[in-house]
């Protein structure tokens, strides 16, 4: 086989080749998107308060306490994962976090499970409407980490868009449910399950589309 | 099989099918060969000439992507099994490699990164093959050309010309036809093959330069 046309492309993407600049290291970058997550948290537990109980609640490894740490856990999983996926070459780092996020809602999930079977009656102190409250404010708070991901990516290299922004919006949900998590001083089981501990999911419906659509726009500029 | 020694001169073979044991003479123990160091080498090697293009060095980046290609064409190869395809899309991952170098980082292995670079090249081709064969399926039959004198404006060609092209491989005269002839853009015979405009642009590339081997200069 005659290396010619090969050596031609090669001489021509040689040829006044210019210099770039790397992109940021996934741990900084990583880093970078959860101090965003922080602040943002911060600022909305300033406005909207923090749960009295706090302290009690985190201290619970089969109560709220497990849902936090399952949750975080989902979060920053997804949130590296949707990093890892724009950068050839780092499919393992990806699959750690996949497995991280998978591991953390189940946490969550069997904790919330745990709970609703405890829990004496069906009669709850919540309704729906908190539900959706807690909702929103995890993907009101997940949004801008969420945005930060698609940012980066699209500077990056993006080969799964689809299931990168899913891991983006799913991991910047969970991390707004942590938030909410930490105003809201429901424990029922049913609004744990329904409105913290499905925000991922909600997440993931609810962000993916517009931050497909962000990624996009932010690669073809 | 495993070898033991079991003496100074002296030592074992066991059989894979009975896994009986024989002494067989003048055997020596195998001591575990070191690790070569040829591979690390050229791990190394394009490690830093990829971290040296980063930084604008053309030299170190050919020298990178020209042993790069041997490499890249294996694992397409390896990937791909189709040996009509395996140049273009080896040379389709250059081309990708180049617009990715700035999320190589010279602290890591580079051959992780060109493997996903070069698979993911790969699982793009089969997709675009996919999309082609659907395509071509929903047409009739006999609206697929593919005799080029049958297509609309090839009487006006010469004789030598139809000839050389007609010695052409098939995907190069494709080519040349689609962009030439039939006065596609690149893009618009790129989706009617079903590869890559990079692709296309090869084979015409390669066309055009056959044609002026066959017919000679002066008739292009």
């Amino acid at each position: 086989m005659s290396d010619e046309p090969a050596q031609e492309l090669i001489d021509t993407l040689t040829s006044d080749l210019a210099p770039v600049e790397p992109i940021p290291s996934l741990r900084r970058v990583a880093g970078g998107v959860i101090a965003l997550w922080l602040v943002v948290a911060a600022i909305g537990l300033l406005l909207m308060g923090v749960r009295p109980d706090l302290l009690a609640a985190l201290s619970s490894p089969f109560g709220p306490g497990g849902i936090f740490a399952g949750l975080a856990a989902a979060g920053v999983g997804g949130l590296v994962a949707a990093l890892a996926l724009s950068v050839p070459g780092r499919e393992s780092t990806a699959r750690a976090g996949f497995v991280l996020a998978s591991v953390g809602l189940a946490y969550a999930a069997g904790v919330g499970t745990f709970l609703f079977s405890q829990s004496p009656s069906l009669t709850t102190t919540t309704d729906w409407t908190a539900d959706l409250r807690c909702l929103g404010i995890s993907c009101a708070v997940g949004l801008l980490p969420a945005v930060g991901v698609v940012l980066f990516s699209a500077r990056a290299q993006v080969f799964r868009p689809l299931a990168l922004v899913v891991a983006a919006a799913a991991g910047a949900a969970a991390l707004g449910a942590v938030t909410a998590q930490a105003n809201c001083p429901a424990n029922d089981a049913r609004h744990l399950m329904l409105g913290h501990i499905l925000a991922p999911g909600v997440g993931a419906l609810v962000l993916s589309l517009p931050l497909l659509v962000a990624l996009r726009r932010s690669r073809r500029s | 099989m495993s070898c033991v020694a079991v003496s100074p001169g002296l030592g074992c073979a066991i059989d894979a099918q009975t896994r009986m044991a024989y002494l067989v003479p003048g055997v020596r123990r195998r001591e575990p060969m070191a690790e070569p160091t040829t591979q690390e080498e050229r791990a190394e090697r394009w490690r830093s000439w990829m971290a040296a293009a980063q930084r604008g060095d053309g030299e170190a980046y050919g020298r990178l992507l020209t042993e790069l290609l041997p490499f890249v064409r294996g694992e397409v190869r390896r990937r791909l099994g189709d040996d009509a395809a395996v140049e273009d899309v080896s040379q389709e991952v250059l081309i990708r490699i180049h617009t990715a170098r700035h999320t190589y980082r010279a602290e890591r292995p580079l051959l992780p990164w060109v493997r996903t670079i070069t698979r993911n090249a790969v699982i793009d081709q089969a997709r675009r093959r996919t999309r082609a064969l659907n395509r071509s399926s929903d047409v009739a039959p006999d609206a697929i050309a593919v005799d080029p004198p049958d297509l609309p404006g090839s009487d006006r060609l010469s004789p030598a010309l139809e000839r050389a092209l007609d010695a052409l491989p098939a995907a190069q005269r494709e080519a040349v036809w689609l962009l030439k002839v039939e006065g596609l853009t690149v893009n618009e015979a790129a989706e009617r093959v079903g590869i890559s405009g990079g692709a296309l642009k090869l084979r015409a590339h390669r066309g055009y330069r056959g044609l002026r081997d066959l017919l000679g200069r002066e008739m292009l």
